[in-house]
């Protein structure tokens, strides 16, 4: 399970996974962290219209099942609702993602 | 009363008319039946429910810090201590891709929602159904 340590670390590899996956023509973005309980909570929202739901369903879950091989077991991807809107917990990148 | 079991069914069937013809609303119903479904085995096995709440946050609802606060995929992790870990994480992931779909079947105009997602969305729940 993360730490809230951890967080910053999980953070940039969602991101640079997320960037990744662009050249799958699957792009999300990452939106919102917050850590509770060490469980770690990543939102999620589509950055480009006319992409299937699936495709992006698929990725979130690719997406935990990396972080849990990395052993990170307790990090959920989350997609964004309106409800989230104004969530802004996520730590500054260390590094922009690998082109 | 209605229990969770029927309302699960119905939103099964409900899903399997739905799935040739009105993608948006299969993809709904395929999520509501998982959700009922994996309901109706929380309260089975004594999972306590949030305050107030008859059934589990969804997948969308970020924690409060309260105790009960938790989602439904957490609560599959934690609880349903009878399936295998393995078991548990596969089921948890079902119900996270199955809420995507359905939130944005509901929510995101702008996302393609077709005829594959929507046997798709049959399919993981059908799995849901017979394999947990």
């Amino acid at each position: 399970m993360p730490a809230e340590k951890d967080k910053t670390v999980i953070v940039n590899r969602v991101r640079q996974l997320l960037f990744d996956a662009m050249a799958d023509g699957v792009h999300l973005e990452l939106t919102g962290a917050r850590f509770d309980d060490e469980w770690l909570y990543l939102v999620v929202a589509p950055a480009r219209k006319d992409e299937r739901a699936s495709q992006h369903a698929h990725l979130m879950t690719e997406i935990e099942r990396k972080l849990l091989d990395e052993g990170y077991d307790q990090v959920l991807l989350v997609p964004a609702v309106p409800e989230h809107a104004g969530l802004i917990d996520l730590p500054d990148e260390i590094s922009p993602p690998a082109a | 009363m209605t229990t969770w079991q029927q309302m699960a069914s119905e939103s099964r069937k409900a899903a399997n008319e739905l799935v040739k013809t009105r993608f948006r609303p299969c993809l709904s119903r395929a999520y509501y039946a998982a959700y009922s479904k994996v309901t109706q085995d929380l309260i089975a096995v004594g999972v306590p429910m949030p305050a107030g709440r008859e059934g589990p946050n969804h997948p969308g609802h970020l924690p409060t810090g309260d105790a009960g606060s938790k989602g439904i995929r957490e609560m599959i992790i934690q609880g349903l201590t009878g399936l295998e870990v393995k078991k548990r994480r596969a089921l948890s992931e079902l119900i996270g891709e199955l809420y995507t779909l359905r939130l944005y079947a509901d929510y995101r105009p702008s996302i393609e929602v077709d005829a594959a997602d929507a046997r798709e969305a049959v399919s993981m729940m059908n799995t849901v159904f017979e394999s947990f």
